[in-house]
């Protein structure tokens, strides 16, 4: 099973959980996360599951005008 | 002081933190400018920018108010995402809504911006919508709930200042309760000062100060311009006249007399 994170393809085995993805993907620093355009609060990665060609995006801080 | 949202500011000058050439000089720019809100913005983690941490930090140090902006976004949809992605990363409910319509002056979109206006409203943000001058635009947004418009003044870093007047001096005229901000288009210190004579309550900028020879120099410039245009807005700037008038009373002066 492969997911696009960041637009990259990625693939996941055991680490169907969200929070289990993150954990090994996610970069250290604060971030917030969307799933296929939808924003998804921290308190729903434990709860979340990925599936087949979920776009993920994971964004963090970054300077702005 | 002022009010911007629900808070009280001396200020009036907002930011934005990109384009500096360092992060020491982004950092000295906005000291140097007084300013208490600073823009920021999302990006996809990439492996060199380490989760963004570095900037994060530097952020933590400044102490000021976050705006968060939705750069970048198209559609509604994205900038609704977006918004929430900001407010759980900056703690804020805070968002300038930017919806671009028109890749080549990235002009707001005004009928993506009422869209997401009216759904992030109800999700209980502060939206700042970055507009253009159209003042039925406006009154939709202010008829939506915004409490503060943020206007252009020109189009993204292009610093050509307020190219329509007019229209700014209109929005001023009609939505008289209304926090006004321009945003965008301001490239010199007079620009903000004509703006702030003009009545508006404070001026977004970013490119004007990061790309300038000496952006903290030029950030001190804004400053002074800022308060310079705020305090001949409220001492009462004169009206423009047709015929000169002499300001030195001509009754009494040395070989003065009634023309026949």
């Amino acid at each position: 099973m492969n997911v696009l994170l960041n637009a990259q393809s990625t693939p996941i085995d055991s680490e169907r959980v969200l929070q289990k993805f993150l954990d090994k993907h996610a970069g250290n620093g604060p971030f917030a996360v969307a799933i296929n355009e939808q924003f998804i609060p921290k308190t729903d990665y434990t709860n979340t599951l990925l599936n087949d060609g979920d776009r993920i995006d994971v964004v963090s801080p970054m300077q702005g005008g | 002081m002022w009010q911007l949202a629900d808070e009280t500011l001396d200020s009036r000058f907002l930011i934005g933190t990109a384009l500096y050439p360092s992060p020491q000089i982004m950092l000295d720019a906005i000291k140097a400018s007084k300013s208490q809100v600073v823009t920021v913005s999302l990006r996809r983690q990439t492996p060199e920018q380490q989760g963004g941490q570095d900037f994060w930090r530097l952020l933590s140090s400044l102490n000021v108010n976050l705006l968060p902006n939705t750069a970048g976004c198209h559609s509604a949809k994205e900038a609704i995402t977006t918004a929430n992605m900001a407010r759980e990363l900056f703690n804020t409910n805070w968002i300038k809504l930017e919806v671009i319509g028109d890749e080549y002056n990235l002009q707001p979109d005004p009928f993506a911006l009422v869209e997401a206006t009216k759904e992030l409203i109800a999700q209980g943000f502060e939206v700042f919508p970055y507009t253009t001058d159209d003042l039925v635009v406006c009154e939709k947004l202010v008829e939506l709930g915004c409490r503060i418009l943020m206007p252009w003044g020109a189009p993204i870093g292009t610093g050509k200042g307020l190219i329509n007047p007019y229209a700014l001096k209109t929005l001023r005229q009609r939505l008289g309760k209304i926090t006004l901000i321009v945003d965008a288009g301001i490239g010199a210190p007079s620009h903000a000062a004509q703006a702030m004579e003009l009545g508006y309550d404070g001026i977004l900028l970013n490119t004007a100060v990061a790309n300038a020879r000496d952006p903290i120099t030029m950030a001190k410039a804004f400053e002074q311009a800022l308060n310079a245009g705020r305090l001949g807005y409220e001492a009462g700037i004169m009206h423009e006249r047709d015929l000169a008038k002499p300001s030195t009373p001509t009754l009494g002066t040395p070989f003065w007399h009634q023309q026949p």
